[in-house]
């Protein structure tokens, strides 16, 4: 199985979860995007079987690697608040304050809310917004990966 | 091999990349503010006005007659950002 084919199907399989994500989130659609990639790399590996153990870790640590960097590169893209900000002064200036303002406006703060409840780490309960099961456990393990934070 | 080193690589950026968000997301700070049982929104709104500074920090803007303007490299940045936001199909 050639590097090339790989790389190829990974890029492919990118595009297709970008079309299938329409302009939602990257939380919000881990899902199908992850059934994708999974159909387009058995796809790749029954189609052209690989040669040896080494070939298909090779191949397998490249998607991981690549899939990870995928996401995380989007979705810093998708709600970066510093992106924002450099962005509405890259061609004016502005002050302070009314930076602060535009990114509440770019960011606001119950829209937020609302793309958590979306991604199900969120629900209403008592009139305040409470952590779902899924919630706890990425806060859980963002936590582990942050360990250390000061 | 090849592939397989670069699919190293490629998982070692992207980890330190989830440990960037893990200790900078508001979105991650909003849900502990909840967990812990707290209101986030002065949070929130702390985590907005402390990116300010940071812009300053990285080198990305600087302050000019009482106005923040974009440095060279911060105009580099944003632009290398619209295109990967417009390759990546990110609304604003």
């Amino acid at each position: 199985m050639s590097n090339l084919l790989v790389l190829a199907a990974f890029a492919l399989a990118a595009w297709t979860s970008q079309l299938a994500m329409g302009g939602r989130k990257v939380q919000n659609c881990l899902a199908p995007v992850a059934a994708i990639h999974l159909a387009l790399l058995f796809a790749v590996l029954t189609a052209f079987p690989v040669g040896n153990s080494g070939e298909l870790g090779g191949a397998l640590l490249f998607w991981n690697g690549a899939g990870l960097n995928w996401f995380v590169v989007r979705s810093h893209l998708e709600s970066s608040i510093l992106l924002a900000m450099l962005l509405e002064i890259s061609d004016r200036a502005i002050s302070r304050e009314g930076l602060i303002e535009i990114a509440h406006t770019v960011h606001p703060f119950d829209r937020r809310l609302q793309e958590l409840r979306d991604a199900g780490l969120l629900r209403d309960g008592d009139g305040a917004p409470r952590l779902t099961r899924r919630g706890r456990v990425v806060l859980v393990v963002f936590d582990w990966l942050g360990a250390g934070r000061a | 091999m090849a592939l397989g080193v670069l699919g190293g690589a490629l998982l070692l950026v992207g980890l330190i990349g989830l440990r960037v968000i893990a200790r900078r997301s508001v979105s991650l700070r909003v849900l502990r503010e909840i967990a812990a049982g707290c209101n986030p929104r002065p949070l929130f709104d702390e985590a907005i006005a402390a990116r300010v500074p940071e812009l300053f920090a990285f080198g990305l803007a600087w302050e000019r007659r009482g106005c923040v303007e974009v440095t060279p490299f911060g105009r580099r940045v944003a632009r290398a950002t619209r295109w990967m936001r417009a390759i990546a199909g990110v609304r604003r």
